[in-house]
């Protein structure tokens, strides 16, 4: 299908690509999302504003506190790369290279993946399917079609870095059309609104994000749900952000190696977790930063039991709508099971 | 319709496009480089995969105007002084073609893969190939071309690809 007809301009910095936007425009970085969307009509902006020629919103950077600034048009390849090679940070790069497919990954921005519209089986279809159901919410309908007689929107918040980026306390600095400047976390990004998911203005733009350098103990995992090991997005995520103490273990068996393939029998026992920040994600119309599960994990030695307490926790926190691509009893009995991974990955 | 210029298989060609069409429309239609092939053109399928300034793109997902001043290798670029790069001859010998639609995208991957890892691990090529997908499921064969075309890249037999994947 081809795009619809859109002025394209290609600003050389923020402030100018600022001023030129307004709610017929639409900001393109890597292009997979929105691209897809325009031929899907599910947007039909009047210009695109191309933010590829901005030299401000690429690279990575040390800040001065030997954290990373990281430019919001970098592409998920080149942070990923740049991670894999920096011990600290690549518990980092593992996750983004569970986004999308490396094609995508070369394409794909860190901001704009933050920036990821929600998806619903019931929106993200080419017109000819929507017209079978007629207009839902997202599209200005009086009816969700995932959730019968529902007053809002249900569409799923589907980034992948998101979930990550808030367990890691990321900040992101936005750029206002008045040519000022704003911080936030990350997590306030999002408004938790299926329809408006991000809290930016038509004329807002990402301008990078920084992630504060972890403490040495640090362990980071995310686990992601999808149907195949490339290509798909999200049906769940947990984020699991870590300092650990593993103890000079004395249980009988400590000298045997942890087992390191998935499943559900590798070991869950011999570290001490402290300010645990668990996210889960694609669960809803946002993130969901859980401090509740990190008060549960805090100074815990980890074992079959918290896991557990943590799995039940997790899963009473969300409530799936059926709108992605697997049943909602499918993922809710996943996440359990993905966060008893995530805790495995703290005792490796 | 504006007029742009865009380096295609290291040649430079003037064209005339609108700002809406993508570099796979223009790549086709306008230039005649059909073996980028238009599958999903969702950027689900890897078939329209092009070389831009040697990293692999799918070209589906890429606007006309934003290719501009940017090296761009198809598939039909990567032959050289009329013989095959030593993928195309590796996917030829090895018979890693049933219909042979993903075959471009499929190579034009490999290539970007060689050219950053000349001895990857099979399943680095699985991992690095996992965006390119194959309908007729014949990965099997395609994994052997790629191990078969990294080996006779690293020999020098029958090939001028990683050149190209510098270029």
């Amino acid at each position: 299908m081809t795009l619809p007809r859109f002025e394209y301009l290609a600003p050389a910095s923020v402030e100018e690509a600022c001023a030129l936007a307004d709610v017929d425009s639409a900001f393109l970085a890597g292009g997979t999302d929105l691209l897809v969307c325009m031929k899907q009509r599910l947007h039909a902006p009047l210009r695109v504003i191309g933010l590829a020629g901005i030299a401000e919103l690429r690279g990575i950077a040390r800040t001065d506190e030997d954290g990373l600034r990281v430019g919001a048009a970098t592409t998920l390849t080149e942070l990923a790369d740049w991670a894999s090679t920096h011990p600290e940070w690549a518990s980092l790069s593992d996750a983004i290279r569970q986004t999308s497919s490396p094609l995508l990954r070369n394409a794909g921005t860190v901001g704009g993946n933050l920036c990821l519209d929600t998806r619903c089986t019931f929106y993200n279809q080419p017109p000819i399917f929507r017209a079978r159901w007629g207009p839902c919410l997202k599209l200005g309908g009086g009816t969700c079609h995932a959730v019968r007689r529902s007053t809002s929107c249900h569409a799923v918040y589907s980034g992948d870095l998101a979930g990550p980026l808030i367990a890691w306390s990321a900040t992101a600095t936005i750029a206002t059309a008045e040519g000022r400047r704003r911080k936030l976390a990350v997590n306030d990004l999002f408004t938790g609104e299926g329809i408006h998911p991000l809290g930016l203005g038509p004329d807002e733009i990402l301008v990078e994000i920084e992630i504060p350098k972890p403490p040495p103990t640090t362990r980071f995992s995310y686990q992601k749900l999808r149907l195949r090991d490339t290509l798909d997005f999200p049906l769940a995520g947990v984020s699991l952000f870590a300092e650990v103490d593993t103890p000079e273990v004395d249980a009988p068996g400590a000298d045997t190696p942890r087992p390191d393939t998935p499943g559900a029998d590798a070991s869950v026992v011999g570290a001490r977790l402290h300010g645990a920040r668990v996210v889960l994600n694609a669960t809803g119309p946002a993130p969901l930063l859980l401090p509740e599960a990190g008060a549960l994990l805090e100074g815990r030695e980890v074992d079959e039991a918290l896991a557990v307490e943590l799995g039940e926790l997790l899963q009473k926190s969300v409530k799936f709508a059926g709108n992605t691509a697997a049943g909602s009893t499918y993922r809710k009995a996943m996440i359990p099971v993905l966060a008893r991974r995530a805790l495995r990955d703290m005792c490796r | 319709m504006v007029e742009i210029t865009l380096d295609v298989n290291h040649s430079s060609y003037k064209v005339g496009v609108e700002d809406h069409w993508t570099l796979l429309d223009v790549l086709r239609d306008s230039l005649g480089f059909t073996g980028a092939k238009k599958g999903c053109d969702h950027g689900e399928c890897g078939a329209c995969t092009v070389l831009i300034d040697g990293t692999a793109m799918q070209s589906c997902l890429v606007l006309a105007v934003q290719a501009q001043g940017k090296a761009i290798v198809t598939i039909e670029g990567l032959a050289r002084d009329g013989r095959m790069d030593a993928l195309q001859t590796a996917f030829h010998e090895v018979g890693a073609i049933q219909c042979g639609f993903c075959t471009p995208g499929m190579i034009i991957t490999a290539r970007a893969l060689l050219g950053r890892n000349s001895d990857p691990t099979e399943d680095e090529i699985k991992e690095a190939m996992s965006g390119n997908l194959c309908r007729c499921t014949g990965y099997v064969k395609i994994v052997e071309a790629v191990q078969r075309g990294a080996a006779a890249g690293k020999t020098g037999a029958g090939t001028t690809g990683a050149t190209n994947a510098d270029s």
